[in-house]
Order: structure tokens, then sequence, then C-alpha cells
């Protein structure tokens, strides 16, 4: 039998490293309502992908895993220009970045999902002083144009 | 040595799911919730959850620096994963994911691709972050917010995850296990792919320690590679570099009559 890679970090460490950073990214988009952090985590999991492709070009001996993880940087950009152009106008009408205000486009005969317990208080924030106003101000020369 | 070689052949092995559960226990502590997150114990969980793993990745072979420099850095981007996943604040979320394209570029080094380990920062690191950090100083909301404090369904969420990356790993090592049976089985198991692997490895040449050699040169062998054998999907890039330029504009394009005033 031929050993592929003697040493430690073999090909199946890097594949999975490569999953869990995709789990990861799942799980976030999963559960985080920002519409920025979902996408964020979107590229984590192409980022665990293009780990997979760089992994396997190298268990191959070839350079064609590693072209497509140039593809899929240009898939990234498109894919951040269109979805920062959808966050900008998804904002523009609710002036929110909530995904959850968007559940009425959700399947028919659905409940909406509530949100019930109450959003921890803010810090109160400081305000910066200001001067009192000592009195009425000088009379000013109103102004004249000669014309 | 591969990972998953420590065990008996043919039985899943448990500690690697008792370590993602705990991983995926300490994520559901840490997400964001209304009630505030358990930052203390889920730190502790998933901390540990990495370390078991790390653990169980070291354990096959010896200590050497290839192998010390891919546990740092493969901890390190799961680290960043974490505080991406569980930051309630955007623009730290945002920083966290320039670690984890920091890190993965060291392991793209160690994979011997440093060209793409350059183009991968300069890309992400350098010109995705930056412009979501854009985005995010327009859309800037002040105090807790229902968009950063609240997590949708974080329970199901965290199962999704520890079911796939269990199923995931049980296919790595099932994968695994029939590579160490040999060829000869496999091919009784799965004829082509059996028959792809020998063909493939007649072909490859390999290092001393039977490591297949990568061209020296690697900017120069991956251009020959862009422009003969993946010349099409170069010119389809370019066309939906184009398209998506044109998508953007439109989609982000002010109509009168769709906007409301809060």
């Amino acid at each position: 039998m031929i050993q592929i890679m003697d040493l430690p970090p073999g090909l199946t460490h890097y594949l999975v490293v490569g999953a869990l950073l995709f789990v990861l990214g799942l799980v976030g988009f999963l559960a985080r309502r920002n519409m920025i952090l979902m996408f964020l985590n979107a590229e984590l999991m192409i980022q665990g992908v293009a780990l997979n492709f760089v992994a396997f070009a190298r268990h191959r001996g070839n350079l064609e895993g590693q072209g497509f993880v140039l593809f899929l940087l240009a898939v990234a950009a498109c894919e951040a220009a269109i979805a920062l152009a959808l966050i900008l106008v998804l904002y523009r009408t609710q002036h929110s970045l909530d995904v959850s205000l968007w559940q009425n486009l959700r399947e028919e005969g659905l409940e909406p999902i509530l949100d019930e317990e109450p959003l921890p208080l803010s810090p109160l924030e400081e305000k910066s002083p200001s001067l009192t106003v000592a009195g009425p101000g000088p009379a000013q020369p109103e102004e004249t144009s000669h014309v | 040595m591969e990972l998953f070689a420590a065990g008996q052949p043919g039985l899943f092995r448990f500690e690697y799911f008792f370590a993602l559960a705990i991983g995926a226990l300490g994520i559901y502590l840490l997400l964001p919730s209304p009630r505030g997150k358990a930052s203390v114990a889920g730190s502790i969980a998933t901390l540990g959850s990495l370390g078991w793993l790390c653990f169980l990745g070291l354990a096959p072979g010896g200590f050497t620096i290839e192998t010390g420099l891919f546990h740092l850095f493969a901890a390190l981007a799961l680290v960043g994963a974490v505080f991406l996943v569980t930051q309630t604040n955007p623009a730290r979320a945002a920083l966290s994911f320039v670690m984890v394209v920091i890190c993965v570029g060291g392991l793209m080094l160690l994979l011997a691709a440093p060209f793409l380990m350059a183009a991968n920062m300069i890309v992400y690191a350098g010109a995705i972050v930056v412009t979501f950090l854009f985005v995010l100083m327009l859309a800037q909301q002040d105090g807790p917010s229902d968009a950063d404090n609240r997590s949708r369904e974080p329970g199901l969420a965290c199962f999704t995850g520890l079911a796939l990356s269990a199923s995931l790993l049980l296919l790595l090592q099932r994968d695994q296990d029939n590579a160490d049976r040999g060829l000869g089985q496999m091919k009784a198991l799965n004829a082509p792919v059996a028959e792809l692997r020998l063909k493939q490895e007649q072909t490859l040449r390999r290092e001393a320690n039977g490591r297949p050699t990568a061209p020296a040169d690697n900017t120069t062998f991956l251009g020959q590679t862009l422009y003969t054998t993946l010349l099409l999907p170069v010119e389809l890039a370019g066309v939906l570099l184009l398209v998506a330029t044109a998508g953007a504009i439109l989609i982000a394009q002010r109509r009168p009559g769709t906007e409301v005033t809060p």
C-alpha cells in the first residue's frame, strides 16, 4: 500500500479544519439576525471550501484546485457586491439591518415569530457639557443694504 | 500518519463527537440573547472542545514544526470564526473575520500555495471586509438592537451545526478507513473510484517522504494552468464580474416612491 502523506498534518487534518470553518459559518448564518453578519458568515463558509480546494491540490500534486480558489475569489467578490447593494436597498426601506423585519415574506400558514423578551437597557449616554445662557445677547446692528 | 489512524478502523470515534458536542454547547451559550450571554461558561466549553480536538489531531504523530504551525493556525482560525459567530458588535465581528482570513492564509502557505495566500488576504481582508465595514458605518445603529442582541433559534442552529460536523467527520473517517484497508479491498467496494485512485497514484511524482511534489515556482505554474486548462472558466469569471457590477449598480439605484421615512 502506498502511504499518502507521511507527516502528521495530512489531508484529513486540513479537510477537518475546512469542515469546521464551514459548519461555524453555517451556524452563524442560521442564528444571527444582522444581515451584514449573515453575509460575513457566508464568506466564512467560502473560506472553508477554499481550504479544501488547496488541500486537495496539494494532495494530488497539481494546480487545478488552486486555480479554482481564484474563481472562488471572483465569485465571493461578486457576491459581496450584490449582497451589499441588496442590504443598502433593504436598509433604506426598513431603517434596520434586522432580517426578522422581513418575515412577511414567510411561507403561507406559518405564524410570525414575535420577540417577547425585552432587550437589555442601553447604558446611559454621557451628555456633553453645555453652558447655561447668562442673559439676553448684546444688540446687533441690523444689516442694511444699499444697492 | 492520518488523523483517524489512532483508533480501531470501522468504528466511529466517539471522542470526536463529544468534543464537537461540547463545542456546540459552548457556541449556544455564547450566542447573543436578550437575557445576556453566559460568556464564561461558553468560552470555557468552546476552548475546551478546541483544545481536545487539537490534542486528538496531535496524537497520531510526533511534534514537528509543521504540526505546531498547523495547529497554531487552525486553532486561531477556529477561534476567530467563533468570535465572528458570537460577537454582538458587527465591527468587531468583521475584524475577527480578518483574523480568520490571515490564519487560513497561513494554512495555505503550509500547503505550498503562496500566491493564493497573498491573493486571499488582499481580496478578503483588503477589499471585501473594508466594503462590509463601509456599509456598516452607513447603517449604524446606537445601543442594543434586535439585529445584534437577539439570535434566531440558537438551539436549533447549534444542533444543525453539530449534526453536520459529526456527519462530515464520520464521512472523512470512513474514507480514511477505506484508504487504510488498501486498494484491493476498495476495488471490491467501489470499482471506479479505486481505478481512478490507482491511475492517479501511478502518474504522481513523489518526494522522498512520500508526499507529492508541488511545482517549485507556484505563481508561474498557476498562471500557466489558468491560461491553458482553465481558459474557459477564466473568461466566464470575467463575464460574471461584469454582470455582478451591472447588477449591483442597478439594484442600489434610488427609485422614487420606494422609500419610507421612519
